[in-house]
């Protein structure tokens, strides 16, 4: 076979646009948020599989801290049902995180140092299930004596009191007392870095939460409706995200237990992290990529889940840009396996020919 | 030529190729330690080691003082002056304020009018008029007066009712007439009953000769029905008498004997001619007299059945017969029996009412004599009058019952109002004392918490001038926590000032754990501190934190080197091991069980020794047997 300049160069860009596809398959796998690896740390060395399920809430779901322990109970039942037990006495079989967006409350520390921060309540084990990278002192937990401490990021640290090795030192937030339990960092990605925003966050429990409802909310921290709908539970807090770590024996079991023990409700979504990064899954979003940038309901997204998306959009275009690229060596492949078969034909024909020939002459004319 | 220099320079080529790539090799390896390190996650680690784990709750509450008093003005006054302002220490005795008079002040006039009216309402209350019970008393002797004359109506009426008769005879005679016109009725309803047959109702004594005979006709009556139905049945079944019958058989015989004879004859015709014909006529003529005969003995055989049937009907209308004639000599002796019973029932008529004749002609008699009517009206009358009197008697007692309580009650309104009185005329005397210029001292020793007027200022009786904190009965502050928090303290525990100056000598100890009555549904308690010190102000905010009972612990870690997954809590221990590099550092997982914990530590045990170097925060997940870094400074 005869290898002319023109496909030196043809076969070249084929090389070229496989060498493409090489990279953004990297790059495309490189793609994943700690925050969506909750089940693969919990897994550790184990044999049974995990799936993190996340379940996220608008105000009219009505769901708040009450209800967290009750769906707690009921799927700690699917799990005997299903004959699902822990390894061992002091391990834990699955466990869940709860979080809400409290929005922007007034805050001071020492020296007259003030400003604004974006408050998250969080209960359950949400920083298991988000391990901010921690700079100083320690999380923040349910189990906790005191429910009045408080997790800051750096920028909040810094901004109230100008250092990040500030544990255990007071501030007041939104006119309560608070003590600063730990300083964290987020995760250092773009797709955090876009979603995570300029504003200083802090992270308080549930108890507190409660406490400063109880108290009254000052500041700009909610719109009317948000404080009236508060003011109208009685029972517990409102809670916007829930996210679980659950056995995953057989595929969607986690799915499907955490979908019926939350039944149905108004302006919920419950989504699967653990595939986010499968192929399926990203050719499903690259199919309805358009749903992926409107919101048909009042549900908001944390900003993980938001990172989470970004991340979807920008593997979903990585996936489309893969295929397209691919489109080129496959047909170089395809046009490379037709002329290997007529080379194929031509020289069996060949060989044949030959065979005759030499056979022929072999035999004496009569 | 060309070929030789094309070759050199391709080995120049491929020889500074070669170069360039074995100086990069030199720089990476010589680098590699460098650029693997910075590849690596950062990590900060501690050692664990002994220490303490203490637990402690916090909390913030204003400074309440245990006692205040006010400092009241007594009368409408001016402030002439304010000697004290709000803070300031003052003893028993320093001057507060000092109060004038308002001029035209209308009190004491006021007290004096009042003093009067209360006088003049005593005396009034004096003159009361004592109760009398004269009429009463009338009323009760007239009462007696009639009783007496009903009394004596009635013996005049008792004695002039007769000598035979007395009462128990006029109501014996009226019982009797009374009882024999009954039983004259009564027994003429039974001879009326018996006379028409119909015994229901009437005793069994009259009627024991009449119960037998009227079984026998009863009796006889049935049997007598059972045979006339017997008959009428046996007639049903003969449909044709035997007379009837004989009439057809011989009607039938007749037939017979002519068949036989037109027989004899064709015979003889036949035994003359002997042709076809004749012999027909022979047979057909000896069959005619055969079924001639045949229809006579049927004929006969019905007759016999008929005459045994008549038979039947013979003897059933002697059975009949003889059942009516059995009839009627039962009911002859029943009419026997029921005349014998009207003639004794009659006999006990006739003497039942001669019995009540003769008692009415008694009661007549009495009747005519006009003794036993009035008595029980006189006697009625004689219990109204009683009655009446008796009434009277207890509304007398009643009524003197209920003066001597008013009485009562008078005479301790009396005293009230001469009390009343008095305490007024002390009250003018003194306001007439204070109608000058007034000091107000202080009573106890304390700070002024607050001053409400200043100089120049009108008071009103009553008003408050000032607050003032008594200094020795001490301060608190009280503040909500958990049922949980609450378990862990203990009353009598000393509590750390956190927003206290340094040296200062304020103290807080914890006196009482108390439920929170404000919210019974809450399960928060009230914790309540005694605060002791120099320089404390009502009113200020006070930070407490108080430590729990703390415990040692041989292997202590920070909180945030604790870890966990599905197999259960784990710490990362740092090892290092030794290459020809230099150290490598990699993270081993130490499974733990956490003890005890507190807001910065937790004790724990398990495969974490003391001393070993525990990663305390990274920058990225690690995973057992990552290798890592240690952060620089650490």
């Amino acid at each position: 076979m005869r290898i002319t300049k023109k496909g030196i160069i043809g076969y070249g860009c084929a090389l070229l646009s496989l060498i493409c596809v090489g990279v953004l398959t990297a790059v495309n796998s490189s793609l994943c948020l700690e925050s969506q690896m909750a089940a693969e740390r919990w897994e550790g060395d184990g044999t049974m599989n995990y799936a993190q399920v996340s379940v996220f809430m608008g105000k009219e779901a009505g769901f708040d801290t009450t209800l967290a322990d009750g769906i707690a109970e009921t799927i700690d039942a699917a799990m005997v049902t299903a004959s699902l037990e822990a390894p061992s006495e002091d391990a834990r079989l699955w466990y869940y995180a709860c979080s809400t967006p409290i929005g922007t409350l007034p805050v001071s520390g020492n020296k007259n140092n003030s400003g604004n921060v974006l408050a998250t309540a969080v209960g359950g084990d949400f920083f298991t299930m988000h391990p901010m990278t921690l700079l100083d002192g320690s999380y923040i937990s349910p189990n906790d004596l005191m429910k009045d401490r408080a997790v800051l990021d750096e920028l909040a640290a810094w901004q109230l009191f100008g250092s990040s090795k500030v544990s255990g030192r007071e501030f007041i937030l939104n006119d309560q007392r608070c003590i600063v339990a730990g300083v964290i960092r987020q995760e250092s990605d773009y797709a955090t870095d876009a979603a995570y925003g300029e504003t200083a966050r802090i992270y308080i429990s549930y108890d507190f939460y409660a406490q400063m409802q109880s108290g009254g909310m000052t500041g700009d921290a909610m719109s009317a409706e948000m404080t009236s709908d508060m003011m109208g539970m009685t029972q517990g807090s409102y809670v916007g995200c829930y996210e679980a770590v659950l056995p995953d024996p057989v595929r969607n079991f986690a799915l499907n237990t955490v979908t019926d023990a939350f039944g149905t409700r108004d302006c919920m979504h419950i989504i699967r992290n653990t595939d986010r990064n499968s192929l399926s899954r990203r050719w499903k979003n690259l199919c309805h990529i358009h749903d992926m940038v409107i919101s048909v309901d009042s549900t908001a997204y944390p900003y993980w889940e938001n990172a989470a998306r970004i991340m979807d959009y920008d593997s979903a275009v990585l996936l489309g840009a893969q295929i397209f690229f691919m489109i080129y060596p496959v047909l170089c492949a395809l046009h490379l396996l037709w002329k290997g078969y007529k080379w194929l034909n031509r020289f069996i024909s060949d060989k044949r020919k030959a065979h005759k020939n030499r056979y022929r002459s072999a035999i004496p004319q009569i | 030529m060309e070929e030789q220099n094309r070759n050199v320079k391709r080995r120049e080529r491929i020889k500074t190729i070669l170069i360039i790539f074995l100086a990069l090799m030199l720089v990476l390896t010589f680098f590699s330690n460098t650029i693997l390190n910075y590849s690596l996650p950062t990590v900060t680690a501690q050692y664990a080691g002994y220490g303490t784990i203490s637990e402690k709750v916090r909390g913030s509450g204003i400074v309440k003082a245990n006692k205040n008093y006010d400092v009241v003005a007594v009368g409408n006054r001016t402030v002439t002056s304010v000697n004290v302002k709000q803070g300031d220490h003052v003893k028993k005795g320093d001057t507060l304020f000092v109060l004038d008079a308002v001029e035209g002040d209308e009190s004491v006039e006021a007290a004096e009018q009042e003093l009067e009216t209360l006088e003049l309402t005593y005396q009034k209350a004096l003159l009361t008029i004592a109760p009398s019970y004269e009429k009463e008393n009338q009323d009760i002797a007239n009462a007696r007066k009639a009783l007496q004359d009903a009394v004596n109506r009635l013996n005049e009426a008792k004695r002039n009712a007769g000598n035979n008769v007395s009462e128990a005879d006029y109501r014996k005679a009226t019982s009797d007439a009374q009882k024999y016109t009954q039983e004259v009725t009564t027994l003429s309803g039974y001879l009326a009953a018996i006379s028409t047959g119909e015994t229901t109702g009437v005793p069994s004594k009259y009627l024991s000769g009449m119960s037998e005979a009227k079984s026998a006709y009863d009796a006889a009556d049935a049997d007598l029905a059972q045979a006339s139905a017997d008959l009428e049945t046996k007639k049903a079944a003969l449909t044709v008498d035997s007379a009837t019958q004989k009439t057809a058989i011989l009607a039938l015989e007749r037939t017979a004997e002519e068949a036989q004879t037109a027989y004899v004859r064709a015979k003889e015709d036949y035994d003359a001619g002997g042709t076809t014909e004749l012999q027909r006529i022979m047979e057909d003529a000896q069959q005619a007299a055969k079924y001639a005969q045949e229809d006579v003995d049927n004929a006969k055989a019905v007759l016999t059945e008929i005459q045994a049937k008549e038979a039947e009907i013979a003897a059933a209308e002697d059975t009949v017969s003889s059942a009516q004639s059995t009839l009627n000599d039962a009911r002859k002796k029943l009419d026997a029996a029921a005349e014998a019973a009207a003639a004794a029932i009659q006999k006990e008529i006739d003497s039942a009412q001669s019995a009540a004749d003769k008692a009415q002609e008694i009661l007549n008699s009495y009747d005519a004599e006009g003794a036993a009517t009035d008595l029980d009206a006189l006697q009625a009358d004689v219990t109204l009058q009683e009655q009446t009197l008796q009434g009277l008697i207890i509304t007398l007692a009643d009524t003197k019952r209920n003066d001597e309580l008013t009485e009562q009650q008078n005479a301790i309104d009396l005293k009230s109002q001469q009390q009343t009185i008095e305490n007024k005329k002390k009250e003018l005397e003194e306001m007439k004392k204070n109608s000058g210029t007034m000091t107000i001292k202080c009573e106890n020793k304390g700070i002024v918490s607050s001053v409400n007027f200043s100089a120049g200022d009108p008071v009103m009786d009553g008003a408050v001038l000032a607050g003032i904190t008594l200094t020795d009965a001490g301060y608190t502050v009280e503040f909500s926590v958990s049922a949980e928090q609450a378990r862990k303290v203990s009353v009598g525990t000393v509590a750390d000032i956190t927003n206290g100056y340094y040296n200062s000598d304020t103290k807080a100890t914890l006196v009482s754990s108390k439920a929170n009555i404000e919210q019974p549904n809450s399960t928060d308690r009230i914790l309540t501190f005694d605060i002791t010190g120099s320089d404390i102000t009502v009113g200020q905010m006070l930070g407490l934190s108080i430590s729990c009972s703390s415990q040692s612990y041989d292997c202590v870690v920070p909180s945030s080197a604790i870890m966990e997954d599905n197999d259960g809590k784990f710490v990362l221990v740092m090892r290092s091991k030794s290459t020809p590099l230099g150290n490598r550092y990699y993270c081993s997982r130490a499974n733990v069980t956490v003890l005890a914990s507190d807001e910065m530590s937790s004790a724990v045990q398990g495969d974490v020794s003391y001393s070993d170097f525990v990663i305390t925060a990274s920058e990225k997940p690690l995973t057992p047997g990552m290798q890592v870094r240690q952060e620089e400074g650490t």
